[in-house]
């Protein structure tokens, strides 16, 4: 296993800033990369892009942006005893016996009919069919969009990019009322299709153990040994003290073997499944198993 | 707790107080999933609602936007069909293709005047119709660079012609159809101007005809001078074949000496101009000529077009008029100075006489007075011819046969010329009269001869003609074969005291005094002559026809008496004098007036003593004429004798007409007083 850690000053550094993480990592047997991120200064899209667009299709990222609560003023990573703010730290793991599993679900219902993106710039969202999409947002919400952007949190948006079949969820972090925006974390692409979704807390705890399933990899593995969670600031704060039922499940699914560890995040990285494209999700809960072959 | 959990724990008798803890804490979850579960049914419908009201807005605006779509599709049809119908209608075959050839549009026209199938043209591709139409055309390569050259310039229009091998006509427009702003194809019309083009060349070879052969003159010239142009009268004016004329330039042609771009940019400043001028011909003569000058802008070049005709016989004419008002003036003074002398020359002769009378005949001062009364008869004798010239000499015209008295005279005229001249007549006027004073009519032929003979110091041929002209008038002509005269004598011939003869051989009052005769019988006099050749005087006179007799004066009374008062009225004082001394002498008793009123005042005076008036006819305030009128009506049978010098007075005229008695001056005192012995004789 190596760790490397990549600063970033500005979101114009982060597709560059993954390639750079790509290029340190790469080497014989690399199996995995485990991204640990700035929250609040990167890009995680365009992170995620960098790394991508470097690595061969049979090394799989995962990871998450770190989080600070629903204070949205302060995120650190730490690695190898240096805690630092705006950097990207990223582990490589490496061996044949190495094996890792993975998986990420939200359990959000989308509800309103889908709509367009008709313009948007990088992750500021103008207009939904050729209207305010705050004005969109305001209308649907009815009274809960008395707190927002708070209880954006609970309001996450479905993005279908044309020629993906699965939609990404995006958490709304701002919103613009002179300029009538919506500012997401992540990109939402003009072209792309969009449904307005809300919490179903029997559904978010259904999704954090389908991930953990996902994450078991195949019947011929051996017992997961390390449990790595990543689950998004907006779950814990919308289930509350329900949270724990959503880190019981996984822990039932992954067994008692396992160690778990892990972070609430302001953006999750990970395929949705285990021959999907990596990505950056929002609002789910994404598990790496780790074990290794005898 | 939730209400329907807190209802049905009610009816199945549960108190939530009596459930152990932890099934309590079970019942609070449940509680807590029935209100999560209301929440998101709340929300649900709400977005439902919103979902449902926005469909139904959508679908509203669908309904609405398919109307106006089916609207729309209704009215792209009708322009569509209108389009067509009005395709259809024109005279014109059209076609209509976008940037890449492809037919957009085109008319049964278009088909039928390039023999295109419609199915062809159906297909969209034009290039196959364009094909088509290249079998067509008389010139298939110079069509198609045409259609290239057009189609590099997509904004802009185009106009050509073209010719078919079957001998039609098509004329070409094609128009770039723009939309935005941005050329997106090209409208192509064809029109069929055979008859067109057919008719245009009858009506240019019709004018050129009717140019070639028109009675004036006519050429054009190019903006360099040249000839471009020239209408066979043109050419035959100025002696060239046409095709030798178009070698050449105006300035070749034009002898006024103006260049060519003075010409030119007159032309051009004003549009056009007349202008006299003269051409050279061909041989080197002069061609007089009045042109005018039109400036013409055609296909992009410029012309002059000028017309043109001989204007020789007119500048003949001028010339002639210029020199009848020439001669008419110095008539004028002449007579006027004539007028004057005369009344001079009747006192100076007059007195003259009264000395001669008064003195004897062998006093010494006779020959004086002689001297004085001889020069006062020449004197009167210029007069007369000057009279005569400037036509205020009296005449007594009469009947008069031209033959006979030509024949007569010229015996007279033989003595007047010498042996070395040889005199010949002939005389072809046969039985023809003329209105004349025969007298002066002798004259005039005697100072023609006399001419004649000076013109031949050395002898020749001299020859007197009559004859009558075609047009009825009778002809006198004096011939000789003297030293003739160039022209610049010839236009001054006429004139008084203009003479060739050294000084004190010819008064120079000959030819003016038969022009004055001539011209006051209503006559012409010509000349013909050049220098060393000769020269022919011709009179030409109005035949005279029987109305043309003139009433026969008064005649004269043999009887004369010498008693009687007279009244003498005239305003010159010495003239007055003189007339009293002549008549006091004969035995009158002469009353004077100075004027016509104190004449008519003595009149009335002297009522019934007065015998006789002898009055001048001009006079200051009353004239001569007005006196006797009013004198008339108190005394019906007063005689009266007019004197005067002038003779062109419209009221002795009417006196001559009448019969009266007249006296002119200057007048010798045996004239005056048979005249007034004539007067008293006739009661």
């Amino acid at each position: 296993m190596r760790g490397v850690l990549q600063p970033i000053v500005t979101t114009g550094q982060c597709r560059p800033a993954g390639a750079a993480l790509a290029k340190a990592l790469m080497g014989d047997g690399l199996a995995h990369i485990f991204v640990l991120s700035d929250g609040l200064k990167v890009n995680g899209s365009e992170l995620v892009q960098g790394l991508r667009d470097h690595l061969p299709a049979s090394v799989a990222v995962t990871g998450g942006l770190a989080g600070d609560g629903s204070r949205f003023a302060r995120t650190l990573v730490a690695l190898d005893g240096q805690v630092r703010e705006g950097v990207v730290g990223a582990l490589g793991f490496y061996g044949s016996q190495f094996r890792v599993g993975y998986g990420s679900l939200g359990g959000w219902d989308p509800f309103g009919p889908e709509r367009v993106v008709t313009r948007s710039v990088g992750n500021v969202l103008h207009e939904l069919d050729g209207r305010s999409a705050l004005g969109l947002y305001r209308r649907y919400l009815g009274e809960h969009a008395a707190g927002l952007p708070a209880t954006g949190l609970l309001f996450p948006l479905s993005v279908r990019v044309p020629g993906q079949d699965v939609p990404l969820v995006r958490t709304l972090l701002a919103v613009d009322d002179k300029e009538q925006t919506v500012t997401f974390a992540g990109d939402v692409p003009e072209g792309a299709r969009a449904r307005l979704m809300h919490a179903n807390f029997d559904r978010l705890i259904d999704g954090a153990t389908g991930a953990a399933r996902a994450a078991l990899g195949e019947k011929s593995w051996p017992v997961t040994e390390l449990g790595l969670l990543v689950s998004c600031v907006g779950r814990k704060l919308l289930l509350k003290q329900r949270i724990e039922e959503e880190v019981e499940g996984v822990r039932e699914v992954l067994g008692p073997a396992a160690f778990t560890t892990g972070f609430y995040s302001y953006g999750e990285i990970g395929p949705f499944g285990a021959y999907e494209r990596c990505e950056l999700h929002n609002q789910t809960m994404t598990v790496t198993s780790l074990s290794e072959a005898p | 707790m939730h209400k329907l959990l807190e209802r049905l724990m009610r009816r199945n008798g549960v108190a939530a107080e009596s459930l152990p803890a932890n099934v309590r804490a079970l019942m609070e979850a449940v509680s807590q999933c029935f209100d999560q579960s209301d929440s998101d049914r709340v929300l649900l419908e709400r977005s439902m609602d919103l979902a449902s009201a926005e469909l139904t807005h959508a679908n509203e605006s669908l309904k609405s936007e398919l109307e106006h779509r089916s609207k729309a599709e209704f009215a792209i049809k009708q322009t569509m069909s209108l389009l067509q119908s009005t395709l259809e209608s024109t005279g014109d075959g059209i076609l209509v293709v976008d940037q890449n050839w492809r037919v957009v549009l085109y008319n049964q026209r278009f088909a039928r005047m390039w023999d295109i199938p419609v199915e062809l043209l159906a297909t969209a591709d034009s290039r196959e119709s364009l094909g088509r139409a290249l079998e067509l055309v008389e010139d298939p390569k110079a069509f198609r660079d045409r259609v290239r050259d057009i189609t590099s310039r997509p904004t802009e229009d185009a106009v050509d012609v073209l010719e078919l091998k079957d001998g039609r006509v098509i004329e070409r427009t094609s128009i770039p159809q723009i939309l935005d702003g941005r050329p997106v194809g090209r409208v192509w019309s064809f029109r069929d101007i055979t008859s067109r083009r057919n008719a245009e060349e009858s009506v240019a070879r019709l004018s050129q005809f009717s140019l070639d052969r028109a009675m004036e003159a006519a050429y054009w010239l190019d903006e360099r001078g040249k000839f471009f142009y020239a209408n066979d009268v043109a050419c035959r004016l100025l002696e060239f074949d046409r095709s030798e004329l178009l070698q050449h330039s105006l300035g070749d042609v034009d002898a006024s000496g103006d260049g060519w771009t003075q010409v030119w940019e007159r032309a051009k400043r004003t549009g056009s101009f007349t202008l006299e001028t003269s051409y050279r011909r061909r041989s080197g003569a002069m061609l007089p000529v009045e042109a005018s000058v039109h400036y013409v802008e055609y296909r992009g070049r410029e012309y002059l077009c000028v017309f043109f005709f001989d204007i020789t016989r007119r500048k003949e004419l001028e010339r002639q008029v210029l020199q009848a008002q020439k001669m008419d003036a110095v008539g004028r003074l002449a007579g006027g100075i004539a007028h004057d002398f005369n009344n001079l020359l009747t006192v100076i002769n007059g007195y003259s006489d009264f000395l001669m009378g008064s003195v004897g005949p062998n006093d010494p001062r006779l020959g004086d007075v002689q001297q004085i009364k001889n020069a006062g008869l020449r004197a009167a004798g210029l007069t007369r011819q000057l009279l005569a010239f400037s036509r205020k000499q009296v005449m007594q015209p009469r009947r008069v046969e031209i033959d006979p008295l030509v024949q007569t005279f010229k015996q007279l005229l033989q003595r007047l010329l010498s042996e070395d001249i040889e005199f010949t007549s002939t005389l072809q006027a046969g039985d023809a009269t003329v209105l004349a004073d025969p007298g002066q009519l002798e004259q005039v032929i005697m100072n023609l001869v006399l001419n004649a003979r000076d013109a031949m110091p050395n002898g020749g041929r001299l020859n007197i003609s009559t004859s009558s002209a075609p047009d009825g008038q009778v002809v006198i002509e004096v011939s000789d074969s003297g030293c003739g005269m160039d022209p610049e004598v010839q236009s001054h011939l006429f004139e008084p005291f203009f003479t060739t003869k050294e000084p004190g051989k010819g008064t120079g009052l000959g030819l003016s005094t038969a022009y004055g005769i001539i011209q006051q019988t209503g006559g012409t006099i010509q000349v013909i002559s050049a220098r060393g050749q000769g020269s022919t005087f011709r009179i030409l006179l109005p035949r005279c026809t029987p109305s043309d007799e003139p009433v026969d004066a008064a005649p004269a009374s043999e009887a004369s008496s010498s008693q009687g008062t007279v009244l003498l009225a005239e305003d010159e004082d010495a003239l007055r004098g003189l007339v009293r001394s002549i008549l006091e002498a004969r035995g009158y008793r002469v009353i004077e007036a100075r004027n016509g009123a104190e004449a008519l005042d003595r009149c009335v005076r002297e009522r019934g003593t007065i015998d006789a008036v002898l009055t001048d006819v001009v006079m200051p305030g009353m004239t001569g004429i007005d006196f006797v009128e009013r004198l008339r009506k108190l005394k019906p049978q007063i005689r009266v004798v007019y004197m005067s010098g002038h003779t062109d007075h419209a009221g002795i005229v009417a006196i001559l007409q009448s019969g009266a008695l007249f006296v002119q001056k200057p007048f010798s005192a045996e004239t005056l007083t048979s005249k007034l012995a004539d007067a008293l004789a006739a009661v």
